[in-house]
Order: structure tokens, then sequence, then C-alpha cells
């Protein structure tokens, strides 16, 4: 199968990383020989079989709807970068009129 | 006053004659830290006053009888950070105990230090980690395999009794191998994976790094279980592991895969792996040759499918609601994309972007489906296997341990050293690594350990055939 070229900064910026323009030129060259190793799977036939997801699988998991105490607030935001008032600040999202 | 070196099963008895208290205890494994850690780097931190107040707390009676554990990095513990040795989660504290946490201390185990591992546990050398890497105790100038590198070189170097590390690739085993001391990886969804910060959900298990394999069994009982905040746990009841120290392997049927004995693994690998599989046979078990057809390919199933996982894990680290948020964020989007970039090292943001890639729109059958359905036929070599034989058994790594900085110079040829670990995690399986023998590399001698795999469920199993081997 003819490989081609994983565009990296595009591919980083899916997975919202910024990388630099060193890295983008490091990163194509480590995962290029990594790609074109993994390719050797395209040889195994598996048109019949089926994906393992898990290797134990356990269906429809469920507990009882049934309400219970989670993280108190304070804990919960207790590694919170930046809070207030009972909330987790970041840069405003919404343009001023 | 220097720790006195006995295992954790020592230490018990020690405790239960009222030799020793948990306070002392925990106190000489302290002074055994503060002089023997900087050789080594294994802790990234210890709390001395919650290790003392759960030491006053605890009985002697409980199964592990208020004996200090070290725990890895990426398992949290309350009140601790836990960081998974990244600068991402620098000022991360764990608001909750991990279930295997809770389960420990609910048998006497004290939670002791923060050790180091290659970051988010990417990584089989511990060079990965944020924080400068580990020193295998057994020659400085080599790693101690990864990513649970202090896990295993604590308990090497005698600065901790016990450890509790995570397995996603060979984690546990690899570096357990590389330090001359226990690994053990319980079958998937033994352990519950509450708690434990996920790479890839459906390979990681928490498992022990100690110094002998009684202690293994000890420690694993303590932490198995069915959880329900686990949705991937396993109603299994957990068994006495202990009763199986001692057994008999006469009869027993050990599958060595051809595939796993080539003349691609180092020499001194080979004859150790050689001579201790002769001391199982003269001890009564059946040597049998199998096959695993599908053995090469495992490591390109293996990083397609961790690193797809790793993708999707790693994006709730975004520096909204915890670890690290880039000062120089100006909107939003840049709160996650400077977070990211500042707060990761390169080999996870490798791992993020060739996990994105698989995923992503238009190669997803080609790389992630692809791999999911080799995956099948991996796991049905084994399950075809184990028709046969009751264990399989082979080298834990085809090589000893490398020199620090050489896995810098080669990525593929590092990922290739995980061939006979990352099975059993594609599978499901329990494994256990078991020191075997030394071999030379670079001019210094280091360990060698066997590694062994058994059915699902069956820890037992691998017990029994490990203490043989030990005492053999």
């Amino acid at each position: 199968m003819n490989q081609p070229q994983m565009d990296v900064a595009y591919v980083a910026s899916l997975a919202s990383l910024r990388l630099t323009d060193e890295e983008v030129k490091r990163f194509s060259a480590d995962l290029a020989n990594v790609l074109d190793y993994v390719n050797q799977l395209q040889k195994y036939d598996v048109d019949k079989v089926e994906p393992m997801y898990h290797p134990l699988p356990a269906w429809d998991v469920m507990r009882e709807d049934n309400p219970e105490q989670g993280l108190a607030v304070e804990v919960a935001l207790s590694n919170a970068p930046r809070q207030s008032a009972s909330q987790i600040l970041v840069p405003k999202v919404v343009e001023s009129a | 006053m220097t720790l006195p070196s006995k295992t954790l099963v020592e230490w018990r008895d020690c405790l239960r004659r009222g030799e020793v208290s948990s306070v002392e205890l925990v106190n000489m494994v302290l002074e055994s830290i503060a002089q023997g850690d900087k050789r080594i780097h294994a802790y990234l931190s210890y709390d001395k006053e919650a290790a003392i107040q759960l030491a006053h707390q605890t009985s002697p009676n409980l199964p592990l009888a208020g004996i200090p554990i070290a725990i890895k990095d990426n398992i949290s513990v309350l009140g601790q950070p836990t960081r998974c040795a990244s600068r991402l989660l620098a000022p991360y504290i764990a608001p909750y105990d991990a279930t295997a946490i809770s389960l420990m201390k609910a048998a006497g185990g004290i939670p002791l230090g923060r050790l180091n591992m290659d970051e988010f546990a990417m990584g089989s050398t511990g060079e990965n980690s944020a924080f400068g890497p580990t020193l295998n105790p057994h020659a400085l100038g080599h790693v101690p395999g990864g990513s649970s590198s202090g896990s295993a070189a604590s308990v090497a170097a005698g600065t901790a009794i016990a450890a509790l590390g995570s397995d996603t690739g060979g984690s546990i085993r690899q570096p357990a191998s590389h330090c001359g001391v226990v690994g053990l990886k319980p079958t998937y969804g033994r352990v519950s994976r509450y708690g434990l910060v996920a790479f890839a959900s459906s390979l990681d298990q928490i498992g022990t790094i100690t110094r002998d394999v009684r202690d293994a069994a000890v420690l694993l009982e303590t932490i198995c279980g069915y959880d329900s905040k686990d949705s991937t746990s396993q109603n299994q009841p957990v068994e006495h592991f202990e009763a199986y120290v001692g057994r008999d392997i006469k009869g027993k049927k050990i599958g060595v895969p051809k595939e796993y004995m080539t003349s691609g693994n180092h020499p001194g690998v080979t004859q150790a792996v050689q001579s201790a599989l002769k001391r199982l046979e003269s001890l009564g078990a059946e040597l049998v040759e199998i096959s695993l057809p599908h053995a090469e390919a495992v490591v390109s199933v293996y990083y397609i499918v961790a690193c797809a996982e790793a993708s999707s894990n790693l994006s709730r680290f975004d520096g909204v609601r915890y670890g690290q948020r880039s000062p120089q964020a100006r909107d939003l989007n840049e709160v996650f994309e400077l977070s990211r970039e500042e707060g990761f090292g390169p080999e996870v943001k490798r791992r993020i972007i060739l996990g994105t890639y698989v995923l992503s729109s238009g190669y997803y059958d080609a790389y992630y489906s692809r791999a999911q359905r080799v995956r099948s036929l991996v796991a049905q070599d084994f399950t075809e296997a184990f028709t046969k034989v009751d264990l399989i058994a082979g080298p834990t790594a085809p090589t000893p341990a490398p020199l620090l900085g050489a896995s810098e110079i080669d990525h593929l040829q590092t990922y290739l050293e995980d061939i006979y670990t990352v099975p059993a995690n594609l599978a499901g399986l329990p494994g256990i690594s078991v020191p075997c023998g030394v071999a030379e590399i670079a001019g210094a001698c280091l360990p060698v350990g066997l590694q062994l795999l058994a059915p699902h469920f069956k820890e037992g199993e691998l017990i029994t055939a490990g203490y043989a081997l030990e005492k053999s």
C-alpha cells in the first residue's frame, strides 16, 4: 500500500497540540518510521475476523438509578487553575458586541 | 539505621510478633530512602506525616500488617501528588483514592512515596519522566526499564519493601526483569482501574512489584476484586493466592513458543532462560514447543491500539479543570493548545499524534480497525495454545537493560523490545516476570527475567510455577 506522508501539523491540530516547526519536522521523521513498520499488518487477511476492542468484554454494565454522593464542590475544584464562586474560570469565549 | 533486607512477608511476621511497630518500620523505610534514593532517583516525593498517621491507626493483624508500600505516580492516593511524572500534572493532588489503594489501605498497607515513571506510562526505559530518569541499581549507567521504573528500582535497591505499578504493554514485567525483582500483571479486569490514570483502557492493569513470588501473591490478593466504579471490572472471586506457593508443578505443561527463542535474543538472555526452563523440567514440568503464528504482528497491533486509546484518554488534559494551565493562553483554544504543548513531553506527543492519525477519517479502517482484528488473531493464538499447555514461558525482554540514552537513537528499536510483553495486554492474560539469571551487556552484569503467562484468572498457576523457579 503506498503510504501517504502524515501531515503531522494537521493531525497535531486535531489533537489540540500546537507544535513548533522543529517538532513537526522531528516527529514527521520519527512517525514515518513507525508507520512504515506497522504497515506490515496489511498482509493479514482479516475480512472475516471480528475486532477485539476489549479482551474480556463486559456489555451493558449498569448500576441502580439511585442518586449517589459525588465529590464535594471544594474537592472537585481543588485542582482548578483558576476558580471563582464555585466555578472554574477560563478566558472569555463569547465576544463582546 | 539501615533497613534490614526482608521481604514483605518477613516484615509481616516481624510486625505480628511485635518485634517492630508499623511506625518504626515506616521510619526505617524513610531513612533508607533518604540515604539510598539519591543514587537511583526512584522516588519523586514522599509524605512522612501522612504515612506515620496511617501507621498509628493500623494493626498487625491485617493482611499487610501496617507495611509501607511505594506507589507508582499514576495511581491516585488521596491528598498525594499524582502527576504521572508529567509537567502537565505538576500541581495535581489526587482528591480521591484509587480503588486498589482503598483496598490496600483496608488491608493494612500504607502508601508511602510517589514513584518515578515514564510520563503517562509511555515508555520502557524510565527516560521519559519529566523529572529525570531513574537509574538501574545494578548498574547506574543502565536504565531500570519502564514505565514502572521507580517501582522496580526501589524494590531492587531496598528503598521500598514492595510497590504497586501499572502495566499496559509490559510496564511492570519488563522493569522487574531489568531490575531482578518479581513483577506481576493480573488478568484484565482483576484489579479495578478506578483511580489509575488511564493510558490505554483496554490494556491497562495495576499490578505488583515485589522481592519474591510469595510477596506478589500476598499483595495481589489485597488489591483484587470486582469494583462497580470500573465498568471493565470482572466479577471474579478473589483467591487466597498465597495458597499457591509451594504447590507441585509435576505434570504441568509449559509451552515455549518457538517465536520467542530465536537468535534475535541477547545470548545471555537465551542462556539464562534455557537454564531456567531446564530447572522447571527437572522439577517435573513438561516443556512443549508451541507456535504463536501472529507473534511478529504484536508490536504493530499494540502501538496502533495503545496510541489510539491514549489519544482519546489524554484529551482530558486540556488545562481547564486540573493540571498546569499555560500562562501564555489568551483565549480558550490557547488554553487547550498551549497547556498541552508546554505540558506534554515528546514521547507523549508522538503517541497522541500517531493515535489521532490512526483514528482519523480515511485511516480508521486501514489502521485502527485492522489492528483490532489482528488483535483477535493474536488472542486466538493463546486460546489455542492453552488447550495444549497450562503455562507459556519465555524471556520477558530480548535483551538485558540497555544503556541510558540508547532509546533516543532509535525509537522503533525500543518499541520492538516490547515483543514478549505486549501480547498479555492484548489478550488480557495474567503474566509474571521472575528473575532467572544474569547477562553481560556493555561490560555490566544485569538481571534477566523469565516471563510466565497463564490463561485468564489463573494467576495461581503463575504463583506456583514462579515460586518453584525461584526456589530451584
